[in-house]
This record gives C-alpha cells, structure tokens and sequence, in this order.
C-alpha cells in the first residue's frame, strides 16, 4: 500500500508540468571552435575547427580554411587547414615538449594555444572478461581490467575509453567502482546520469604504485533459445592526458549532467566547460596513448 | 603556548564584562518579576507582553517566560498580561511581588485589547517576527508536514528561494547566514529531503521568533538572522500523548510530569514512512530520514529550575547490490545531534540568569564498500568520505533588571569549534592487487570562540528608548587569531501612543563558512572555517521603521534596510567539491561583497477569530567577487524584486478552522548560456553573465482546512490541504533542449523514418501542480 501511495505521490509530482517558455537572448560575439589533439611518436594532427553559434541556432558555421601555425622547441610549421580534420606536422614531438598552437581566420580572432606533453605509461596488464555479472538493472556486463605502475611525486592524469574501433570514434559507455575514478567530481550519480564514454581519473590515491582498474560496459547480447555474448573485438585506449584535457573532459562531462532537464539536476549551477584556448573554445592537446586491441571468445551464458 | 593565549584572552573578556556590569543603580521603586504560563500545562509563554498602563511602561518575558518589571510606587497598579491566541490578563498589586501569570488559551476579553495592542509597541525591538506555534499548526501544509520555516517565508524580508523548499533567504542573506537555535544551541543543518522539510517537529516546539535587524548583542555568529526555536517543556499537570499520520512521515510526541508540578519531559520522534525510491528500484536502494527531540525540565526551587536538551537526526541514502559473490554498498548520512543542559537561576526579583552548557555536531558521511571475488582472486575496497564540525560550549547569560529605566543583559560565552573540513580513506586489500590503506585530508583546524556581550536598555522616557549594546567576538586559531568589535544600537520613539519609529544599526561576524554545492543530486554541505586565508564574513545592517496600531487590532508597520557584506565565498567557476579530493581554499573565490537594500510592509489584524497578514517586500541584492562575472556586480540568485505574500487563518468555530495563504514573487535570477558550439556530437553551452536572465513570476493559492473534535480519548484533528489551488505553473527551474522530430528519410528499401533533434528551445520545469493532501492529528490526554 505505501508503495502505491508513493507511486501515485510521485505521478503527481512528475506531471507538475513542462513547458517552453520565450526569453530573449542577446546574440554572442563568434569565436572559433578548436577540437585538437595529437599523440607523441605521431605526425598526424587531429585539427576540426568551427565556430560558436547562437542559442537557437540549429547548425553550427563550419571554418573550412586557416592557417595554422605549430611549433615545439626547435620547430615551426605553417600549415593550410583545408576542409580536413587531420595535419601534418613536419616531425614527432616528444615528452616533455610544449607544443604551441595558432590559429589565423579573419574574421575571427586569431586563436592561440600551448600544452605540454605529458609522461608516458607503464602498463603491465590488460584484459577482459566478457561474461563478469549482472547489474542492479538486470543486464549483464563485461569487465576489462588495467593494471599499471603510475609514476611517483607528480599529479598524473589518465583517460580510459573503450571502443569498438582503433581510432575510439565508437566508445562504450562504461562505468567503474573503483574509488580512483568514483571520487572525481564529474562521476556520474548511478541511478540518474547516463555513464560517460570516457572516463577520466587522477594518480592521487596510488601515487607512485601500481594499480589494478576494472571498468564495466554492458556485454553485446544475442538472445534467441539462449543468452549468448558473441565474439567481441574491442580496442582499449588508456591514455596519460595534460591537465589541461583532464579539466575539458571532466567539466564536459559535469555541464552534460547538469544541463539534464531532470528534477535532480535541474537546479544545479551551470558550469562552464574548461579551454586552453585564448579568444576561442574547445581544446588543444596532447597525449600518449596505449592501444590495447582485445578479442574475446562467443560465451553462452548459464 | 596556545593555552597561555588563551587564557589571556579569557581574563581580557572577563574584564570587559567587569567594567560593563560593575555599577548598579539603588532606586525607591517596586518590582513584580515571576514567570507567564499556560494556565493548563504550565509551557512558559515566551515574549509575553506585561504592561502598566498608568505609568506607560512594560516588558516581556523572556526565552524562559521570565519577566522582571520596575514601577514606581503607586496605589493603584494595573499590569496587563498578554500573549497572541491566549486570554489578556489584568493583575492588581500594590507592592513588590513574585507571581507567575497563568493565561488561559483561546479567549479574549474586548476591552484590554487595545491596552494590550499598545503594551505590544513598547517592544524594544526592530525587524522580529514572530507567528504562535498553535496558528503555525492550522496553516496549509505540504503532504501534511507543518514546517515553522515556511511559515517564516510569508513575512517580509524572508525569501521564498525555490518552489517548496523550507531555506529561508533574509535581506539578501544566503540560507547559511542563519543563526538557527533550537533551546539557544546553534544548528548547522536545518533540512530533511533536500530542502522540502524544516528539520523542527512542529509537536515539540513551543515558540519560534525570526530576527532579521536590529539583532540585540546577545546574538551573534551569523550575518542575516536568528531564528530562535524553543522546544517545549513538557506537561507539568497530566500525561499527553500526540500524533500525526502524514502522507509523507508520521510522527508521535510522548510528554507528562515525572513529579507533578516539579519535573516533567517531552519525547517526540517523526520518520517518514513512504519508500519513495522503492517504486522504481530494487529493495537495495533506499531513503529515510528522522528525528528526536526529547528535554526534560526540573524545577530544583523557586529559583533554580534544570533543563536537557537533546536532538538528533539524520537523513540516509543508501544503495546496496549482491551478485553472485560481489558485493557493494553505498551508503550517505548527513545530519546534526546536540545535547544541552540549561540552569535557570533567579539571584532576586531583578536579577536572573542561566547558564547552558551544549555540545552541537554536524556531519557529512559518505561510505562505500566492495567486495568482489572470483575463483580464487578477491578484491576489497573501502572508501570513506567525512566532513564534520563539532562545538562544545559553555555560556553564562544574565538579566538584570536594574531600575525602571535600565534593563541590562550581558553573558560571555566560549564555544570550542573542532572542524574536519575534509577527509578521504582509501583501503584496498586481496589477492594480486596493491595493499593500499590511504588519508587524504584537508587540514583539520579547530579554534576557540570567545565573546561577551552587553546590551543597555535605557528607557529615557515615555516616548524614547534604546537598546544600545556590544559584542566582542574573537576567534583563535593556530593560523590567526581574529576578532569583532560588534556594536548594536537600537533607537524606539512614540511620535503617539499608536505611532512609533525605530531605527537599528547592526554590525555581526561569521566565522563559520558553508560550501555547497548543487550539481548532483545528494546534498552536499560542508561547514568551514575562517583561516588566514579565508578570514570571517562581516555585515553592517541599518534600518527605520516605522509603525501605527489601528482600532480592531490592525497593526501597519514599514520598514527599510540598507546591508553591507565582506569577505564572502563563493566556488571558483566550474569548481565543486563533491569529494575532497583537494584543499577547499584552493577552489573559492574569497572577498566577495554584497550589497541589499529593500522595503517591506506588514499590516496584521490577531483577533479571537482569526489571524491575518499582509507582507510586501521591495528589495534588491547585488554580490561581486573579483574573478566572478569579469568583477562586475551580479544578482544574488534569490534576489526576486517583488515579494507579497497574504495569509490567513480563521476560527469557523470551535471544530473548524479555514486558513490560506497566497503568494507572488517576481522571478528569480537565473544564468542562462548566451551561446553554444558543438564538441564531439555534443552542445556545449558558453555562459556569459552570472544570474542576468530572470525566470517568469511565481504565484500560489493554498488552502487549508482543520476540523477537530474532541473525543472520550482526547481530541482529533484533520487536515486537509491543497497546495497551488489553480494550479498555476511555477517555474522550479528552466533548461534548454532538442526534442527529438521525425523525418522521412529515402534509402535502397524505400522511406523510412528517423528521429533527429528538432529545434533548440527553453523549457520550464514545474514543481507542485494542484497537489491535496491530508493528515491526521490525535492528542490522547491522561
């Protein structure tokens, strides 16, 4: 009975209303969009440039050409941004380089970024278990674990993101337990936020020792006269990140939760999403990543 | 070296008290000095009015129901008692004389009414409001849950801040610039259910007083208000037992004599009872939330009389999960305990005093444990997460009447303050996993509280009188040692009998700071102290008011305030501080200001029948902090222009009672994104100006009725009522959003359809529609 007399509290409450409202709002100065970032031992840069839109805009105008100035200690190169999302840069760049960035399009300002970048990984070991328990909702998930040695006396930062292809353009949502990751401010509430494809997380609890990670996806299923998790091939990215990336990722992730229309996180403050960008947006970065490519074998689950 | 200091400092507080209290006035005069009682279960009346008409002068009692009154000598004198819903008592005497007035609840006899209106305006007093619990009781209720807080919100100067939430924003004070005392010990947490209930239980509290300016010096520690809550003492004549079955919670409150007329206790407990989250989740997740409030009071003599005071309560969510052989479980707890012991001491007629002893503890809890084995590897982690403030207290409070001119009140008081801001464990244990038993801790930091106070009421004449006083507050630590020069001053003139102007200038201190934080959905608050880099919030408050009692018990009354804040905090942009996982100073901004101004206006009619008010404030409230908003100013987010609030409650007849309150507010201040782009598939919003957009106006009707009865048992009471009566929509908040249109799409197969996001748009969430509720009340009598 309570259990009913709660439900019929709670329709009630939850049909309090939603409507659109009209509120006028002022249009914002354009600025450019970077979304960049580039690997160590690569050459290739990952460059996407728009702009900023206004509120009720429905496309955001793309940039199509610049020019792009990057350097590192030794090193500058002009490059022409044509209609692509990958650069060339005329050499590899190492630990510890800065890297500066700069952006010429009229009639934007001129953008300017720098980052340096950061410490390799020491992975020991990584695997996975497609068939690692059933969750609160009743659906089964697999579990990769990643152990690694972090390096001591510096705050490190790390990614990780599961995908099904080698370039992470087709993440997983996943989740972790482990309290590394669950005491970053960005976690997600369990029951009221959709889990992040990437989860980043700092060195605090386990400076200079190794570490055990386990993170959780929900398991492709087939289910026809039986449950059966079929062969998986997944690639996992284990990334050591700037500083810089680990606040844009984590404060993307925190404005993504509060701008939810639910009764939680409706009253949250709204948070402005980092840059490293001067005059524009977005995030130039660079980072060293270890791709682990993992099969797993067709399981039949009892 | 820290305990030399220390007493050092204590010998100089004392020997400011010795300077301010060492003299003393030897007048030919009588004095009548006892306590005011309800005539049936003796629960001391607080701020009653004791008032001689002939010679114009009067007093209240105090926060025990205590008075002392100085006269000239006279053959014929007439000391009119009265207190709001109780009858008006007249006494005659002759000399010097201790008695305690007993009123009789409920009736009015016609021709002291305006005797006692007038006696009401000889207040030395600006900016206290105040509603009788037993009105408070027959108001509309949400889900049936009597809140003293949102009762509070109906009066001027007292924000409504969000839809349904019992947090109370006075003159531009933030809800953590509230001094709340239950029987004068400090509360750091005030909510249950995030902020929809008061944590006070409306069957134990006998009076409730809100200060908002003017704040005599015995009050300090808090910018904007005091909110005084008095819990009752307990039925010295017969055992009563109440009960209240809500929609929401229920609660049960036990109380009688131990010794009759000598001792007696009160014990009163409420949890809710409905499992909310059990509706769409398993049996592992869980919410509950409760409280206890329990005193016993002994009358040791005629003088000396003992209290205890207790209160605890907390709020918990938890989640647990089982599978197979992995087990977690999470687990939140927040919530205060305190404990109090109070002796009242009558030295003589003028001369009362009472000293309190009280420990207060405010407490954040986060804890998660996991345990996963498969085959023959485990894993074991628990992660702990705590922040927490404890106070010890002892304090010693005088009145002392001294002659019919000069009414004087000091104390000193020292509050030890043991804060962990802070601190994260971390242990992980089990087969081919690192060991790792590890504290992250935000720098625990106590410090020692010490003030005295004096405040010197002089009754020049019968037309002016002050209440000028001082605090001295200073607060030591290891870092720093910071103390307040806190100077009250409070001028009442009576242009007429009916017509009086006040003004008051008010200077307090804050050492404690809240951080909060409303990005996720558990509360999260974490008290604070000042260090040397977070030194205390300050506030400077003037205002004049001025008011006039008509014919019928109408009472008009304006007042207008100017207030002044420094050294406020806020979160640095972005920053929160879900988990302590960095040092708190390191992610504030600090020196904040903020700037209020308003008016209100409050007409009032109590009569047998019914009571009835009107409020409106006109008011505004600016903050600015260097790196927030480029340092401009920017509005405070509660900072509605507008507020009127209109309320009733009438007296049908001895069965039934209709009450109604009806509320409008212009919209508060809220940040919206000026503009937006795109970032891997996702919008991500830019914001530009803090708090410069205002959502749409707010107004609500809500009905309530009460229909009693009295029974062989006892007496019971239905409630019934109605939240939002014409269902307006509220905005509780607003949000942008794409939702998702249908498109045809072509392909090899032929049209198909797809959902694509439509058009960006701003929606406006809404809390509590037309909303009926009912509860029911017994009271079982011996």
């Amino acid at each position: 009975m309570l259990k009913g007399l709660s439900l019929f509290i709670i329709i009630i409450l939850l049909t309090g209303c939603s409507k659109e409202v009209d509120v006028t709002i002022p249009s914002l100065e354009r600025s450019m969009v970077v979304y960049s970032y580039n690997t160590v031992n690569d050459s290739i840069f990952f460059l996407k440039l728009s702009s900023t839109a206004n509120m009720y805009d429905t496309i955001y105008p793309q940039i199509n050409d610049a020019i792009v100035i990057v350097s590192s200690d030794n090193m500058i190169d002009t490059l022409n941004y044509i209609d692509s999302s990958e650069i060339y840069f005329s050499q590899t760049i190492a630990i510890k380089d800065e890297v500066e960035l700069e952006i010429v399009k009229y009639p934007y300002k001129t953008i300017q970024a720098s980052e340096v970048v950061p410490e390799k990984i020491n992975l020991i070991e990584c695997s996975a278990i497609p068939n690692a328990g059933i969750d609160t909702d009743g659906f089964i998930y697999s579990e990769v674990t990643i152990r690694f040695r972090d390096i001591a006396g510096m705050t490190n930062f790390f990614e990780i993101v599961l995908s099904e292809d080698i370039k992470g353009e087709e993440p997983f949502t996943i989740f972790s337990e482990d309290p590394s990751i669950k005491n970053e401010d960005y976690f997600p509430n369990t029951m009221l936020s959709p889990y992040p494809v990437s989860l980043p997380f700092k060195d605090i609890l386990f400076d200079g020792r190794e570490q055990t990670i386990t993170i959780r996806y929900d398991a492709p299923l087939l289910i026809s006269e039986e449950t059966i998790i079929p062969y998986q091939k997944i690639y996992v990215h284990f990334r050591s990140v700037t500083e810089n990336y680990f606040k844009y990722k984590t404060s993307l992730i925190i404005q993504e939760n509060a701008k939810n229309g639910d009764i939680i996180y409706g009253m949250s403050e709204p948070v402005e999403v980092f840059t490293n960008i001067l005059n524009g947006y977005g995030i130039f970065s660079v980072y060293q990543s270890e791709i682990i490519e993992i099969e797993m074998p067709e399981v039949i689950v009892k | 070296m820290l305990n030399n200091y220390i007493m050092r400092k204590i010998f100089s507080v004392l020997f400011v008290l010795f300077v301010y209290s060492g003299f003393c006035f030897a007048q030919s005069k009588i004095t009548i000095n006892g306590y005011v009682q309800d005539s049936e279960n003796k629960e001391k009346l607080i701020g009653a009015t004791i008032y001689e008409s002939l010679q114009n002068k009067g007093t209240i009692t105090n926060e025990y129901g205590y008075f002392s009154l100085t006269l000239n000598k006279s053959d014929s004198i007439h000391l009119t008692c009265s207190f709001i819903g109780y009858s008006t008592k007249i006494i005659r005497t002759f000399a010097s004389t201790t008695i305690n007035i007993e009123l009789i609840k409920g009736v009015r006899l016609d021709e002291v009414v305006v005797t006692a209106t007038h006696a009401n305006n000889k207040r030395n007093e600006l900016g206290v409001l105040r509603i009788p619990m037993a009105r408070i009781k027959e108001m509309p209720s949400l889900f049936g849950e009597i809140d003293i807080m949102k009762a509070m919100q109906l009066m001027p100067g007292v924000n409504l801040g969000s839809e349904g939430k019992s947090d109370l924003f006075v003159r531009g004070g933030n809800s953590s610039q509230n001094l709340i005392l239950l029987d004068d010990v400090p509360m750091y947490y005030v909510n249950h259910l995030g902020g929809f209930f008061s944590v006070f239980n409306a069957d134990a509290i006998n009076n409730v007083k809100l200060i908002k300016g003017g704040f005599p010096a015995r009050y300090g520690g808090r910018l904007s208000s005091v909110l005084d809550v008095r819990m009752k003492e307990g039925n010295m004549q017969k055992y009563e037992v109440n009960g209240t079955i809500g929609l929401l919670s229920s609660k049960l409150s036990i109380e009688g004599p131990l010794i009759k007329e000598k001792t007696s206790f009160i014990i009163s407990a409420r949890k809710n009872i409905l499992p909310f989250f059990k509706v769409f989740f398993d049996e592992g997740i869980d919410y509950n939330f409760y409280d206890i409030n329990a005193k016993l009071n002994h009358k040791i003599s005629d003088k000396d009389r003992l209290f205890l005071s207790y209160y605890w309560g907390d709020d918990v969510f938890g989640i647990s999960m089982k599978q197979s052989s992995d087990e977690t479980k999470d687990a939140v707890k927040w919530g205060n305990n305190l404990f109090a012991v109070r002796w009242n001491h009558i030295y003589n007629p003028k001369l009362f005093s009472n000293l309190t002893l009280f420990y207060t503890q405010y407490r954040y809890n986060q804890n998660s444990t996991g345990e996963y084995k498969k085959d023959n590897v485990s894993r074991n982690i628990e992660n702990d997460f705590l922040s927490k403030v404890s106070d010890y207290s002892a304090k010693i409070d005088f009145d002392y009447n001294l002659a019919s001119f000069y009414h004087i009140r000091f104390g000193i008081s020292s509050i030890y303050h043991a804060f962990t801001p802070a601190t994260l464990t971390y242990k992980q244990s089990g087969t081919n996993v690192t060991n790792i038993d590890f504290v992250f801790e935000n720098k625990k930091l106590d410090a020692l509280e010490l003030v005295a106070y004096i405040e010197n009421e002089f009754f020049i004449s019968d037309k002016f009188s002050t209440n000028i006083g001082l605090r001295f507050s200073d607060y030591i630590t290891i870092e720093k040692d910071f103390y307040n020069l806190e100077p009250r001053v409070l001028l009442s003139y009576s242009i007429t009998k009916a017509i009086i102007a006040k003004a008051a200038y008010s200077k307090m201190a804050q050492y404690a700071h809240l951080l909060t934080y409303s990005g996720t959905g558990m509360p999260s608050e974490y008290w604070m102290p000042s260090t040397k880099t977070v030194p205390p919030e300050l506030s400077e408050q003037y205002t004049i008011g001025i008011s006039k009692t008509f014919k019928k018990d109408i009472e008009i009354g304006i007042d207008a305030y100017y207030k002044e804040t420094d050294n406020l905090i806020a979160f640095k942009p972005g920053a929160s501080f879900v988990t302590g996982f960095k040092d708190w100073q390191d992610i504030i901004e600090k020196r904040g200001k903020g700037f209020s101004r308003g008016i209100e206006l409050l007409i009032q009619q109590n009569t047998e029948k019914y009571n009835a008010w009107i409020s409106g404030t006109l008011s505004k409230t600016d903050l600015q902090f260097e790196n927030i908003n480029g340092g401009k100013l920017y509005p405070f987010r509660y900072d509605r222009r507008i507020q009127t609030n209109i309320a009733f409650i009438y007296n049908l007849n001895s069965r039934i009672s209709i009450s109604g309150t009806w509320t409008y507010a212009s919209g508060e201040a809220i940040t919206l994104p000026k503009g937006k782009y795109g970032q891997q598939d996702e919008d991500v919003f830019i914001y530009d100006g803090i708090n410069s957009f205002r959502m749409k106006d707010y107004h609500r009707l809500d009905i309530g009725l009460n229909f009693t009865k009295k029974k062989k048992w006892g007496t019971r009471i239905w409630n019934i009522s109605i939240i939002n009566v014409y269902n307006h929509q509220n905005p509780y908040y607003y949000y942008f959003d794409r939702e998702e249109v249908l498109v045809d799409v072509e392909s090899d197969n032929g049209v198909g359809v797809i959902g694509v996001p439509g058009d960006m748009k701003l929606y406006q969430q809404c809390l509590f529609p037309f909303l009926p509720s009912i509860s029911y009340s017994f009271k079982f009598n011996q």
